[in-house]
């Protein structure tokens, strides 16, 4: 991954936040290296604006540190420091055109009028926003208002860039548009960006790193491909990408592959190199992803066969899912590749099914008790 | 129907030129009154003549008292601005024990009778050897109108997002420098309107200044009841116009500020913002 080697531009040591009582973010521990793009990734409530703005210096932990640049900076605040946030709600300065809200990081630090005007269209050329230094900031679009936020942050050459869900307002062809603008002010820019988001897509996407979050912990943070291969537990398989998740009872390790019972079948896990995850005789899940669950003829060669009524068959272009009921209240859904001429089933029809035991990840039980069972 | 509908409306329209009149009707007499060719305010008058208003620039008196109390507004005006926002920002940005009994009791002044603040300032500025003065006016004025900032100012910084104060303090700005990019120019309408009000407010302030002042430094209102008391003509009612035309022409100042001073509609809330898309 790119830049995954330089030093660390901003890290967290089991931060802690409470709110009267209930913990925002749990003993959080984060290291992000210079020129890293990172995420957080996690549901609505789960602490990542919280955690940003102790990174931001605008929250104080209640434990743990802060370090920016190695530097310790728990306790200054956010006009010390040399990161810039990208708020929410943007909070562009209403009273202000735009290019007073752009310059108005270098006004504070007393930068001579020339420098200020120069660097301030220097960013605009860098938002692409060239003509609209007088705009009032009541007349930009979304995506202009947007723009104008992230320049206003970047003029100021922070360490850091944080960017607190900036995209979520607008609609889908404008927020792919953004996404690949702001890889490419990155890019042209060079800084650390750490971005929040509830859109796993946006943060496959974007990211050289994802944190997963949830209920103000970091569950798991690696590269999207060891999120997405090697997701930590359920919860995390489950919020990234799409996954059939079955309880299962362990029964035993036989040459590298571990079986295990779901409902009425058997069914053979590769072991992972790094050793068992669950001991024998106890219940964890069984995480398929809806791609490598293969149906038709391709289900004819894998160790792991099934046969199931098609419940649902939804075409998607380019690929369909099927929703299969294997009796035993177990049901899966399978997407395929789906080209003209290929069968294709409906509702009704039999169907088999089947996964090697390399496609199958078998993942301790999900610890909290809000979310139900097997699928 | 038709029919019906028209005569309904025309019982609207009546009734709202009588309340219109009835409005009117003292301002019309003033100036009918100042326009009179009689040496005594009679209504209605015998001739009509500008004489009174030609008279008016040798009454040096009401010059020095509308100078008087332009200085006493104006300087009440000032310190209330000053400390009702300062007054305002602690009790609405700071949670501290308390914070709702300060507010009540800068509000007091609001409900409390003004003949007896009058003599209790009487009291106070005697002992303080600063009775009789415009000093001691302004002073006990700032009190009167403290409410009418605190209440006005105090609203429009309750509605302002905290989230600009913390985008300025991300972008480097200590808290003073918040004050006076970020705070205080999106306050500037609602500091304009509190001190409107307040001003016209104490302008014709009697009751305290009755009490405080001394001859000298007396202000128009009781310039004007001094007058009356010896002089029946229609000086009086000359001065009245004249202020009448004084307000008209402050409400349309304030009017036209409003309207060419950039983003304060913005602020006053006609239009909201778009200055982020709300979530
Ligand atoms: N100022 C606050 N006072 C009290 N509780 C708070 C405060 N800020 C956040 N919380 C609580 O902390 C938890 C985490 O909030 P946070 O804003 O970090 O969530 P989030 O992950 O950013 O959610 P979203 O995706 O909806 O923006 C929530 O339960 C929230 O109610
Ligand atoms: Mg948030």
């Amino acid at each position: 991954m790119s830049g995954g080697q330089g030093p660390i531009a901003i890290e967290t040591r089991d931060v802690i936040k409470r709110y009267a009582g209930n913990t925002a973010v749990n003993r959080v521990s984060l290291q992000v290296k210079r020129g890293e793009f990172v995420s957080l990734l996690g549901p609505s409530g789960c602490g990542k604006t919280t955690l940003l703005r102790m990174l931001g210096g605008l929250e104080q932990p209640d434990e743990g540190t802060v370090l920016l640049s190695g530097q310790d900076v728990s306790g200054i605040p956010a006009y010390g420091r040399n990161s810039n946030m990208i708020f929410q709600q943007l909070a562009l300065f209403p009273h202000m055109d735009v290019f007073n809200n752009i310059a108005y990081g270098l006004k504070v630090k007393k930068t001579p009028k020339a420098e200020i005007r120069k660097r301030v269209h220097d960013m605009l050329e860098l938002v692409q926003l060239g003509d609209y230094s007088k705009r009032a900031v009541s007349q930009l679009s979304g995506g202009q208002a947007q723009r104008v936020a992230i320049a206003r942050a970047l003029i100021n050459k922070p360490e850091v860039l944080l960017l607190d869900e900036p995209l979520s307002a607008l609609d889908m062809q404008l927020r792919l548009d953004m996404q690949r603008e702001l890889k490419r002010i990155q890019r042209d820019f060079g800084g650390t960006f750490i971005f929040v988001t509830h859109d796993q897509n946006e943060a496959m996407n974007m990211s050289d790193r994802i944190g997963v979050m949830r209920g103000g912990r970091l569950l798991q943070y690696g590269t999207p491909d060891e999120i997405y291969e090697q997701p930590v537990d359920s919860f995390v398989a489950k919020f990234i990408g799409d996954t059939n998740l079955m309880k299962v009872k362990v029964l035993g390790t036989e040459q590298g592959n571990v079986w295990v019972q779901a409902g009425g079948v058997k069914l053979a896990v590769r072991e992972p190199a790094t050793g068992p995850v669950l001991p024998d005789g106890s219940t964890g899940f069984l995480s398929v992803r809806y791609e490598y669950l293969r149906t038709g003829e391709a289900a004819k060669d894998c160790v792991n066969r099934l046969e199931g009524r098609v419940t649902d068959s939804v075409y998607g272009g380019a690929s369909i899912r099927y929703t299969l009921d294997l009796g035993g209240h177990i049901q899966l859904q399978a997407s395929s590749l789906f080209q003209r001429g290929d069968a294709r089933y409906v509702p009704g029809d039999t169907l088999a099914a089947g996964f090697n035991p390399e496609d199958g990840l078998l993942l301790p039980d999900d610890p909290s008790p809000d979310r139900e069972g097997a699928l | 129907m038709r029919r019906g509908n028209r005569n309904y409306k025309w019982v609207l329209y009546t009734f709202a030129g009588l309340i219109g009149l009835y409005l009117l009707l003292p301002l019309l007499m003033i100036l009918l009154t100042s326009l009179s060719s009689g040496s005594a305010s009679k209504f209605p008058p015998e001739g009509l003549t500008l004489e009174w208003y030609s008279k008016l620039g040798e009454q040096k008196q009401f010059l020095e008292a509308f100078r008087n109390s332009m200085i006493a507004s104006a300087g009440a005006v000032l310190l209330a601005l000053v400390t009702g926002t300062l007054a305002a920002l602690a009790i609405v940005n700071y949670s501290f024990p308390g914070r709702g009994l300060l507010r009540a009791f800068f509000m007091s002044p609001m409900v409390m009778p003004k003949i007896t603040l009058g003599v209790a300032y009487l009291i106070l500025f005697s002992k303080m050897h600063i009775a009789g003065g415009l000093f001691a006016l302004i002073l006990g004025e700032a009190v009167i109108v403290l409410p009418f900032v605190l209440s006005i100012v105090g609203s429009a910084l309750a509605n302002l997002n905290p989230v600009h104060r913390e985008a300025a303090a991300d972008l480097g700005a200590g808290p003073l420098k918040i004050f006076f990019t970020v705070t205080l120019p999106q306050l500037k309408l609602s500091l304009l309107l509190a001190g409107s009000i307040a001003f016209v407010f104490t302008f014709d302030q009697v009751e305290t200044a009755l009490l405080i002042l001394r001859q000298g430094s007396y202000t128009l209102p009781i310039q004007l009841f001094l007058y009356m008391e010896k002089w029946q003509d229609p000086t009086v009612a000359v001065v009245s116009v004249v202020l009448i035309a004084f307000a008209l022409a402050l409400f349309f100042a304030i009017k036209l500020v409003i309207r060419t001073a950039p983003g304060l509609d913005t602020l006053a809330g006609g239009r909201q913002n778009k200055g982020g898309p709300k979530t």
